[in-house]
């Protein structure tokens, strides 16, 4: 039997057990979409999975965790279905087992892309731009060439929107996103406020029970606000260099009060702390409630984020020194790296889990509607209705 | 305190509110603890006016109608009186100890207007409140069992306890009981109903040997109801033998036929409304030879009823089908040929008592009696589940427990399944026993604290 067919397997095997209890169905979006299922599939496991936020308040409220032989651990079973979800929608399929190597496939794209812009910069640079420091505006492509940024930005950038875009497509179709009732901009819009506001993050209002199971906290809701602000905002930051750079003609580096740079330095900043609030919390948290390989992957997308921006940070703070040149060329390479693994590592789980909301918007807004117009399982509302079974 | 769940932990949390110094004993694990109240989901109340999580009104004389209805006269009214106007004031002290409620339940026909529901149920609830009375300054001892007690007149003395260095003493200034029935002390349970207990499922914690309760009987404690009284339900007999709490309970029984192991029907499947008749099963299955049943039916309500943890036999032939569940082919071939010839052919409505039903047939299914026709059948194999035991400590309105033919005791309190008996002798109503626990171990750790 495959590890997938295995993993499925232990899922139904303990949703079966949550459908017949359904205490928790409401700490978040995934109970109430279980229960609308008695078999599940591999595409159930992957909707059900991305939609969970691993708050894990359904496991410190389970009666049935080890050690009672039910053993049931959900926020594990999730975390194992998300790591077999990212790589059963990962094109081309051979390097879907890069999920599976997280360190060493972080390895390895450093060491390419430090190679590259080595490369790049012993054919294009002279020996002496490298600590001839800030001589300003263009002093950054003297080290780097300007036409070599590009080239390899937007390689990179175009090979992470085709890989992550076909697995989102291929994922939304096998979870059933193309039958779905609510489509079109109001789906886009509650996607976007669920995802963005991290609501299953909450635990029902209670908050999440990472790292602490027994003491629920707002603290992994802001971590991962200030991880995606941050990264949101150096984007944004780009983006306004290159504004300024072709349409006023401006070139970099640009002064500290300006839009790219106070917008990446925000960011930057916020990158820093969540990252490292994320490596703290993830060195707190039990290992028993999470998947080893899923961990790692998390793990090695934090290491690889937190360089990104310390990098960046000191290129800031000390590109009027004659280090200017070499910080440059490592954050070049740790921006390079970053996204060579970004299609094959954990960033996609912004990606799938906004899938799976989407759908589950869409489901939702289908259970509603039935149940408004009374056509609902009526026989079971009658005759147990949702409560009294669990009322006793 | 002694005792881990909902009551002594209520207990526990009023005492230390009220300045006592309070260590709680819990003879299970950390992992184990809570006793029954983990299995449990939600509490009734009297409410006045509709709130957040609550529709409607519910008052203190419906309340007190709902439950003579199920318990009949002979319970003690002044508690239960008692018990219903403090359960008013509950919601409002668990919210200020931490505890969050489930949002008004999804459906029609529920018990939102009665009854709130612990987010998570009852295992998060017990957290809550244990994290709760440790940061009150309570001191949680685990895996600390109460052996006996020393009892001089109408004092507790001391009480022995248990621990992995041996037995020590405590001496208290009160002892507040919240160590719950006896349902998983099988010699106990052996007592009054043989070898039978055996074959029983104990749907909540293995725990609740009753070795307080039987100690304190002993000593001159006023017993209150009845002694070999159980609550049950029918539970998947695949289940496991202690701690199956709500999931292996099984609601194919309207739906279906109900045969012993003779292949035999042995009583009315449609009765009533399924909420108001599943807990008669339990004895109902308990009185079958070798406490085993099995609910028998077809495609047509395969999807019907909540689905189990354990998912039904399946065959293309009852035939096939007996053979699954160890039955007689033969016998339940016949039983269920002879049931579908008698069916008078109404109009099946799952919704109310729609007078489908058997004629001439002995015993009857008064309604619901669809044929079993249509294969695949189906069969889940079904045992009694105990719920909880009725027998229990009498106490007065201080929660303190009574002696039989003298004063109650100074400083010894119950509350919880404990003392459910002055209360419940028997039936149940959904969610009563966790405002038992509640309103008596806020009353037992408050009175405590003043002794």
């Amino acid at each position: 039997m495959s590890e997938l067919q295995q993993l499925v397997d232990e899922a139904q095997r303990q949703f079966t057990i949550c459908n017949a209890c359904r205490y928790c169905e409401d700490y978040c979006a995934v109970f109430p979409a279980m229960e609308e299922r008695r078999l599940f599939t591999e595409g159930d496991l992957g909707y059900l999975s991305t939609v969970c936020h691993d708050c894990r308040a359904c496991y410190q409220a389970c009666m049935y965790t080890e050690p009672h032989d039910f053993a049931i651990n959900i926020p594990r079973l999730m975390a194992e279905g998300r790591l077999a979800t990212y790589e059963r929608y990962a094109r081309p399929r051979w390097l879907a087992r890069l999920f599976d190597r997280a360190r060493s496939t972080l390895l390895g794209a450093v060491l390419a892309a430090a190679l590259a812009v080595l490369v790049v910069y012993l054919l294009a640079s002279s020996a002496e731009t490298l600590l001839m420091g800030n001589e300003g505006p263009g002093s950054f492509y003297t080290v780097f060439p300007h036409a070599a940024m590009l080239i390899f930005g937007l390689l990179l950038a175009a090979w992470a929107i085709l890989v992550c875009g076909i697995g989102a497509v291929l994922f939304w179709r096998d979870i059933g996103g193309r039958q779905g009732g609510v489509r079109g901009p109001g789906l886009w819009w509650r996607t976007l406020v669920e995802a963005g506001e991290l609501r299953w993050m909450r635990g029902g209002g209670d908050e999440c029970h990472f790292p602490d199971e027994e003491k629920p906290t707002p603290l992994r809701r802001y971590t991962h606000s200030a991880v995606a602000g941050g990264f949101v905002l150096t984007f944004a930051a780009t983006v306004a260099a290159a504004i300024e750079e072709n349409i006023f003609g401006i070139l970099p580096p640009y002064p500290v009060l300006s839009v790219p740079v106070l917008l990446g330095l925000i960011g930057g900043v916020l990158v820093t702390a969540g990252c490292l609030g994320f490596l703290w919390m993830r060195r707190e948290a039990p290992a028993e409630l999470t998947a080893e390989r899923t961990s790692r992957l998390g793990e090695a997308f934090t290491w690889s984020l937190l360089v990104v921006s310390v990098t960046g940070l000191a290129l800031l703070a000390l590109r009027e020194t004659n280090l200017m040149g070499p910080l440059l060329l490592v954050h070049l390479a740790a921006v390079f790296a970053f996204f060579l693994t970004a299609p094959y590592g954990h960033l996609v789980h912004a990606l799938y889990r906004s899938v799976a909301i989407a759908r589950s918007v869409q489901e939702r807004a289908a259970i509603e509607a039935e149940e408004a117009s009374g056509t609902a399982a009526g026989l079971e509302l009658v005759m147990v209705a949702p409560g009294e079974e669990g009322a006793e | 305190m002694i005792g881990g769940g909902n009551a002594a932990l209520c207990a526990a949390i009023a005492a230390r509110q009220r300045g006592a110094e309070v260590l709680l004993v819990e003879r299970a694990s950390r992992e184990w603890r809570g006793g029954n109240s983990k299995y449990t989901r939600n509490f009734r109340c009297v409410h006045h006016e509709p709130d957040a999580v609550m529709p409607g009104r519910y008052d203190e004389e419906e309340f007190f109608d709902d439950l003579m209805q199920v318990t009949g006269p002979e319970t003690d009214r002044e508690l239960a009186r008692l018990c219903i106007a403090r359960s008013a004031e509950a919601p409002r002290w668990m919210e200020a100890n931490g505890i969050s409620w489930q949002p008004a339940m999804r459906g029609t026909l529920h018990l939102g207007r009665t009854n709130r529901f612990f987010l998570g149920g009852g295992k998060a609830l017990v957290n809550t409140l244990s994290a709760r009375a440790e940061g009150l300054g309570v001191e949680i001892r685990y895996e600390t069992p109460v052996l006996d007690f020393t009892i001089d007149g109408d004092r507790c003395e001391a009480v022995t306890l248990g621990s992995a260095d041996g037995e020590w003493k405590l001496d208290p200034g009160a002892v507040v009981l919240a160590s719950g029935g006896f349902e998983a002390n099988l010699s106990w349970l052996e007592e009054h109903w043989g070898a039978a207990a055996r074959n029983y499922a104990i749907r909540g914690s293995r725990q609740n040997d009753g070795l307080p309760l039987r100690r304190m009987l002993e000593y001159g404690a006023l017993a209150r109801g009845n002694p070999k009284g159980f609550h049950a339900i029918a539970v998947d007999a695949r289940g496991p033998q202690f701690e199956g709490g709500i999931v292996t309970r099984v609601d194919s029984v309207p739906f279906s036929v109900m045969v012993n192991e003779n292949g035999e029907r042995f009583y009315d499947e449609g009765e009533e409304l399924w909420p108001k008749r599943y807990a008669t099963w339990g004895r109902l299955i308990a009185e079958q030879p070798n406490q085993r049943a099995w609910s028998v039916f077809d495609r047509q309500v395969v999807d019907r009823f909540m689905s189990t943890v354990f998912p039904p036999y399946r065959a293309d032939s009852i035939a096939e089908l007996a053979g699954f569940c160890s039955l007689d082919p033969g016998a339940l071939t016949a039983t269920v040929a002879a049931y579908n010839a008698s069916l008078n052919g109404g109009s099946y409505d799952p919704a109310r008592l729609d007078g489908l039903a058997t004629v001439g047939m002995v015993p009857p299914k008064s309604n619901w009696a669809l044929p079993i026709d249509q294969p695949p059948f189906y069969a889940y194999p079904l045992r009694p589940g105990i719920t909880f035991t009725y027998l229990g400590l009498g106490v007065d309105s201080d929660a303190r427990v009574r002696r039989a033919g003298a004063d109650s005791f100074q400083n010894v309190f119950a509350a919880g399944e404990i003392m459910a008996g002055n209360i419940l002798r028997r039936g149940y109503l959904a969610g009563f026993g966790m405002t038992i626990g509640t309103v008596f171990g806020r009353i037992a750790g408050e009175a405590s604290a003043g002794v």
